[in-house]
C-alpha cells in the first residue's frame, strides 16, 4: 500500500470533491461533512468524472455527472445494484493533510 | 507539484483537472450525426409570419408531464441536462471542448411534432430552417444540419425541402416517428423522399412523439426506461418495417435513411424474422401502394438486404453487454463496423461520448475510422 498526500483539508471543498493523480490512479475525493471519502474517479458506465458529480450527503451518494449512475462513498456499490462496484480507496487526515491510500 | 517524497516518506498526489473524454478522440476526425439544437424562441419568432409570430409567445410544451426528471431527479424536459446551445457560437465552443470534429445539428424542438395544428408545426419549421440558414451556417463549414419539415403534411413537408434544400450545409431531412401517426414509409409521404432523393439529401427517422396519451405503444408506461428505452425500439422497427415491405425502396433505391435512437442491436431480429415472413407470406406485398402504381408483384430484394444496404443507424445510446465475447457477437451479426454513425445525442440526458470506440479492443482502428467519420462522409452524399 502506498500513501499520496493530496494537501491541506481546506484544499478539498465541504460537500465537494476533487481529481487527485495518485500514481497511476486517478482518485476523486470527496468531503462530506468533514469526512473524506475515496471513489476511482471515473464511473465505470461510460467515463464520467465522478469528482465532478452531484454529491447527495444526506445519502452519502455521488451521482455521475453524465448518466446519473449513484455510487456509495462509504462502500463504492452502485445505488441500484449492489454487485456493481467502483473502487473505493481510503482517505485519511494527519496533521491537516489529506492522505489518499492506495 | 511532482511526485517527490514527502518529509514523512508519503508521496506528493497531484490535484488534476481531468478531461472525461478519451484523449484519443483528438487524434481522430469525429463527426456526430446527432446533436440537439435548441435556438432562442424568441429568435425564432423572429422568422415567423404573423399571426403565429405574435402568438406562440413560448416553445410549445406538447403531451402529457411526463419527462425524464422523475427517472433522473433533473428538473425540465431533459433536453438541456448537459448544456443548450442556441447559437452557432455555442456550438462550436462545446464541439471543442468535446474534441468534435463536424455535427449534424438535429432539431431540439422535438415536442411540437406531435401537435396537431400542422400549420403551426410548418411555421415552427421553417422559422428553424431559416434561422439556421441566416445565421448558423454560415459560421462553420463544421456545422451542418438537418431540414425541419412537418412531416405530417407530406406536400408541405416537400414543399419546405425544396424551398430550402439547395443550401449547402443541409445535408439531410428530419422527420419524427411514433405517436398516433402512421409510419413515415407509407406511400403518401413519397413527396418527402423524391424531394430529398433528388437534392442528394438523406431522410432521418429520429425517436419522438412517445407520450403516453399520443401514442398507442406507450399507453400505460409509468417508467422512463418503458417509455423511451423500450417502446420507441418497437416503433423503430414498426417504421423500418413500413419503408421496406411497402417498397419505399424500390421506387427510391438510391434513398438513405438514418434512424437515430432507434437501437440496432435488433438488427439480426429483424433481418432474420423479415426474410423468413416474406419469403412464406409475400402475396400483399403486391396490394400495397407502390406496388399497385409499379405493377410488381414483388419486393425486388429480400428485407434484410435493404435493411443493411438502405439504412445506418446512429450509435447512441451504445448499450455494451459485459463480456467481450457477446459483444464480438453482436458486432459481427449487427454489421456495426459498417452500419454504425457515431453519435452523442448531446445534449441530452442519454449523452455518449465517443469513449466507447477507442476502449474496445474489438474494435479495430479500421471500424474506429469508420465509425467516427468515415461511414457519415460515405452516408451523407452532401458530405462526399
Amino acid at each position: 500500500m502506498a500513501e499520496y498526500a493530496v494537501g491541506k483539508v481546506d484544499d478539498v471543498p465541504e460537500n465537494g470533491s476533487v481529481a487527485v493523480q495518485a500514481g497511476r490512479h486517478l482518485v476523486a475525493v470527496f468531503r462530506i461533512a468533514g469526512k473524506f471519502y475515496g471513489l476511482h474517479a471515473i464511473c465505470p458506465h461510460k467515463g464520467g468524472l465522478l469528482c465532478g458529480g452531484q454529491v447527495l450527503a444526506d445519502k452519502l451518494v455521488v451521482r455521475c455527472p453524465w448518466h446519473y449512475w449513484s455510487w456509495r462513498l462509504e462502500t463504492g456499490e452502485l445505488e441500484t445494484d449492489p454487485r456493481q462496484k467502483v473502487r473505493r480507496f481510503e482517505v485519511k487526515v494527519v496533521d491537516d493533510e489529506v492522505v489518499v491510500c492506495t | 507539484m511532482s511526485e517527490a517524497g514527502t518529509h514523512e516518506g508519503r508521496k506528493r498526489a497531484r490535484i488534476v483537472t481531468p478531461d472525461a473524454i478519451n484523449e484519443a478522440a483528438s487524434r481522430y476526425e469525429i463527426i456526430d450525426t446527432d446533436v440537439h439544437f435548441l435556438p432562442d424562441w424568441d429568435v425564432l419568432r423572429g422568422y415567423m409570419p404573423e399571426p403565429f409570430k405574435s402568438k406562440l409567445t413560448r416553445y410549445p410544451l406538447v403531451g402529457a408531464d411526463f419527462s425524464p426528471q422523475y427517472s433522473t431527479g433533473i428538473q425540465g424536459t431533459g433536453q438541456d441536462v448537459l448544456g443548450t446551445a442556441r447559437t452557432a457560437e455555442d456550438m462550436l465552443r462545446t464541439m471543442d471542448e468535446l474534441h468534435t470534429d463536424m455535427v449534424m445539428l438535429v432539431p431540439g424542438f422535438q415536442r411540437p411534432q406531435s401537435l396537431y395544428h400542422k400549420s403551426w408545426v410548418s411555421v415552427l419549421a421553417s422559422a428553424y430552417n431559416d434561422y439556421l440558414a441566416d445565421k448558423v451556417l454560415p459560421v462553420s463549414d463544421r456545422i451542418k444540419a438537418e431540414i425541419m419539415i412537418n412531416h405530417r403534411d407530406p406536400a408541405d413537408g416537400a414543399a419546405e425541402i425544396e424551398r430550402v434544400g439547395d443550401h449547402p450545409g443541409f445535408i439531410s431531412v428530419y422527420t419524427e416517428y411514433g405517436g398516433n401517426y402512421e409510419p413515415i414509409g407509407t406511400a403518401q409521404h413519397d413527396p418527402i423522399f423524391a424531394a430529398a432523393v433528388e437534392r442528394d439529401l438523406a431522410v432521418t427517422i429520429h425517436a419522438g412523439c412517445f407520450w403516453q396519451q399520443m401514442s398507442p405503444i406507450h399507453q400505460g408506461t409509468r417508467t422512463w426506461t418503458e417509455l423511451l428505452g423500450i417502446a420507441s425500439v418497437g416503433i423503430t422497427l414498426a417504421s423500418v418495417g413500413a419503408m421496406i415491405m411497402q417498397g419505399l425502396f424500390d421506387k427510391f433505391p438510391g434513398l438513405h435513411v438514418t434512424v437515430k435512437e432507434g437501437g440496432f442491436w435488433w438488427l439480426p431480429e429483424f433481418a432474420l424474422r423479415a426474410d423468413d415472413f416474406y419469403l412464406s407470406h409475400p402475396g400483399d406485398v403486391s396490394l400495397v401502394e407502390r406496388k399497385v402504381e409499379a405493377g410488381e408483384e414483388f419486393l425486388a430484394k429480400l428485407p434484410s438486404e435493404y435493411l443493411f444496404e438502405n439504412f445506418r443507424f446512429s450509435s447512441q445510446p451504445m448499450c455494451l453487454p459485459g463480456d467481450a465475447k457477446h459483444f464480438a457477437m453482436l458486432w459481427e451479426l449487427c454489421r456495426g463496423e459498417d452500419m454504425l454513425l457515431y453519435s452523442s445525442d448531446w445534449p441530452h440526458a442519454t449523452f455518449d461520448p465517443p469513449n466507447w470506440v477507442f476502449e474496445n479492443a474489438l474494435i479495430s482502428e479500421e471500424a474506429r475510422v469508420k465509425i467516427l467519420a468515415q461511414n457519415a462522409r460515405n452516408w451523407f452524399p452532401r458530405l462526399g
